[in-house]
């Protein structure tokens, strides 16, 4: 048997739909033609858009309509290529591509800097790393689980230590191009070469919406995850996982593959644990509980590679983590089963102005298509006489983190950014299905093909469309701009120790530097305590911070969640001069760090 | 992979591991050499360890390499960090010289047999 033919060897699933060379048709210059015209489109309506320009419904209305043509057409080149008789595996993959950049180069690509202000903390983190050598113990938790971190720090030092701003802002779109590159390794093993397997790859491309693919070990960490999984499955797992042979846990059966292969393909996997382990505190157990579910129902070949990778993460949570868990031992065991922390967490997000709340609806609905898809998919494999559970268990096993993580309303997040390949998976076996029944009719009724291609068209169009909208529907306070790094810049070049740089609220690029050397928070932090942003004012006057910095990203934060008026920052700013407590020292674009005058005079100009 | 595409593969990948090697003794600055290292701590290695399993899909091949590339890269790191050994110039030409090994052993190496025998 082959090796193409172990992957396809589920008869049920990819049968129909082979993937064959050599087009005569003159049809077949539309697709490539489409994805030219799309991707020309798409760089001809490409523009710069600042936080200034955004309002509650983030980047999407601000964009040019002529970008915006583009999504439908590139989608209409995919329908178009995936119905045709002989779909070619390389246009596929092109247009895969294609789509990658489309949705998540789309901000990096018309937004100054990198967006989200975790990722300029992450970097601070690098840094700090960088400088010193060691991590800063007892700052943050993310400190104990420094492996990212590290690996940044080692990479931005072997490289002369560069400016990473652009690192920063351009990583969305190499870990989404990673991510999909391991959800099409494992829709290739377990659903074949088909069109259910690119149709997954799409449903994964156009649907994940979380914003998880920032700087950060998160985003690291799940492309070792998918790979690992992808290795696990193709090499270590018998009967595949949309096999509709029976399997039992007493009588697992070796996989077809050569001992040698086996073999490595275990050690991929055990070496690919040890860097989950000091990474991310959640993926490596999440990989662990997945294999140990797939040796459950006996698919899994080899019983002690879930311990080994369970092994790895306790021993790095019990001796890398133990600043951590020594002084929080209580948080995590009270955080066990507390499902109502996660539950408040998402209720605490559905607030603000009209457009926020439709995009959390957006969000929502993308989600909800998702797994209704991946019914249709569960019920096509049952029809297929497919009863086992594995796929199903790939969906559904990451929700088990609500009840073990006190993450709050983050955590779903985090459970359906896991769950997604499973569910796209199941999704790509619904639509195949219904791709291959029309496009084998296609023959002998075209109307059959146009009505499956539209379709296709629709709903691949709808999803890809919401997520364009529901990503960067945050960015009227996520994004930010050249300006807002200068500031911040400025604050760090001028701020000594013992003294403070504070932010209205954490939205900004402040804590790319200088981290536990020069106090840097934000008014509305627990520490400091600000109950609303309405009380700016007499916060900053109470606190006194030594700078301050005020940027157009916090103006918009202020009036979608607070309700605040218009021009309530600039409306600060000129309180606070005009009160002799502060002085501009940089302005630009909007952007305004103001010093204390107390202490610059006592501080001297620096 | 087929043997004709593993070799320019390795021959490519051998191509950046001496650049960015060259570029950490030379000391060179700029974007350039961040790009180069990043592709180097992504792929390099990881292709040149992953290689010896036999991959039929592109992106199979791809996926793991980066994967197994940023695990190696993680690992080192993480020991420097651990170690207080902090040397990430010399970490990373010792990287450079022992994914050379395995790359010129993947472009003199016949490759015996072909994926589809692999799994017979």
């Amino acid at each position: 048997m082959t090796a193409s033919a172990v992957a396809r060897r589920d008869p049920v699933v990819a049968a129909p739909g082979p993937v064959r060379r050599s087009p005569r048709h003159v049809s077949a210059v539309i697709t490539p033609v489409l994805a030219l015209a799309a991707t020309a489109v798409w760089f001809a309506g490409l523009r710069q858009v600042p936080p200034t320009q955004m309002g509650s419904y983030g980047l999407a209305p601000e964009l040019s309509p002529v970008l915006l043509a583009s999504y439908p057409m590139l989608v209409g080149a995919m329908a178009v290529e995936l119905l045709r008789t002989a779909p070619r595996p390389g246009l596929l993959a092109a247009l895969t591509a294609l789509g990658v950049g489309g949705v998540y180069g789309l901000q990096p690509a018309s937004q100054q800097i990198a967006r989200l202000p975790v990722s300029w903390l992450h970097q601070g983190f690098t840094d700090y790393i960088a400088q010193h050598g060691h991590a800063l113990i007892g700052y943050d938790a993310r400190f104990s689980w420094p492996g990212f971190f590290s690996l940044f720090a080692f990479v931005e030092r072997a490289s002369g230590s560069p400016d990473p701003a652009e690192l920063l802002r351009w990583t969305p779109v190499v870990i989404a191009a990673l991510a999909t590159l391991g959800v099409r390794a494992l829709a290739a093993t377990v659903l074949g070469d088909g069109r259910a397997g690119w149709l997954a790859t799409w449903l994964f491309v156009f649907a994940e919406w979380t914003e998880q693919d920032y700087f950060s070990p998160q985003a690291v960490t799940y492309v070792l995850f998918l790979a690992a999984l992808a290795l696990v499955v193709r090499y270590l797992v018998r009967p595949g996982l949309a096999d509709p042979s029976p399997a039992h846990p007493s009588r697992r059966l070796p996989p077809l593959h050569p001992p040698r292969d086996r073999l490595l393909a275990q050690a991929l996997v055990v070496l690919i644990a040890l860097a989950l382990a000091p990474s991310h505190q959640l993926t490596p157990f999440l990989l662990a509980a997945l294999l140990f579910a797939l040796l459950i129902v006996g698919r899994l070949w080899t019983p002690w590679l879930p311990v080994l990778v369970l092994a790895a993460a306790v021993v790095w949570f019990a001796l890398g983590a133990r600043d951590f868990w020594l002084g929080q031992l209580s948080i995590i065991i009270n955080g066990l089963g507390d499902v109502g922390s996660s539950a408040k967490g998402v209720t605490d997000r559905v607030v603000g102005e009209t457009g926020r709340l439709v995009i959390l609806g957006v969000r929502a609905s993308i989600t909800a298509t998702v797994f209704a898809l991946a019914v249709a998919g569960w019920c096509v494999l049952r029809h297929r006489g497919v009863k086992n559970l594995s796929l199903a268990m790939l969906s559904l096993i990451p929700f088990a983190m609500i009840v073990l993580q006190p993450y709050g309303g983050e955590i779903l997040f985090r459970c359906y950014l896991f769950a997604l390949p499973g569910l796209v998976l199941l999704g790509g076996v619904a639509m195949g299905a219904a791709a291959d029944r029309m496009a084998s009719r296609r023959a002998r009724n075209h109307s059959h093909h146009v009505v499956a291609a539209a379709c296709a068209w629709l709903v691949l169009l709808a999803l890809a469309s919401a997520t364009v909208v529901a990503r960067g529907g945050n960015d009227a306070y996520t994004s930010m701009s050249r300006a807002d790094l200068m500031a911040a810049g400025k604050a760090h070049q001028i701020a000594g120790a013992g003294q403070s740089i504070d932010v209205l609220v954490e939205y900004t690029p402040l804590l790319s530097a200088q981290v536990g050397q020069v106090r840097q928070e934000s008014l509305t932090s627990v520490s400091v305590g600000c109950p609303a942003l309405a009380e700016a004012l007499r916060c900053v006057k109470d606190h006194a911070p030594t700078y301050l910095l005020v940027t157009p990203s916090q103006e918009n934060y202020g009036r979608i969640f607070d309700d605040l008026p218009p021009g309530w920052t600039n409306s600060l700013v000129r309180q606070l001069t005009a009160s002799g407590s502060y002085r501009v020292v940089f302005e630009q674009d909007g952007s305004v760090l103001l010093a204390n005058e107390h202490s610059f005079t006592a501080a001297g100009t620096r | 992979m087929r043997s004709r595409q593993v070799r320019i593969t390795a021959t490519a990948l051998l191509v950046l591991t001496v650049l960015t090697g060259a570029c950490a003794v030379l000391d060179v600055r700029g974007g350039f050499r961040l790009l180069l290292t990043l592709l180097f701590v992504l792929f390099a290695p990881g292709w040149a360890i992953a290689n010896y399993l036999r991959m039929d899909s592109p992106s199979l091949v791809w996926s793991v390499s980066a994967a197994v590339g940023g695990s190696v890269g993680i690992i080192i790191a993480q020991i420097m960090v651990t170690t207080g050994q902090w040397h990430p110039v010399g970490a990373l030409l010792l990287v450079c010289a022992l994914t050379v090994v395995p790359l010129v052993h993947h472009l003199v190496r016949r490759i015996e047999e072909s994926v589809e025998e692999s799994t017979r």
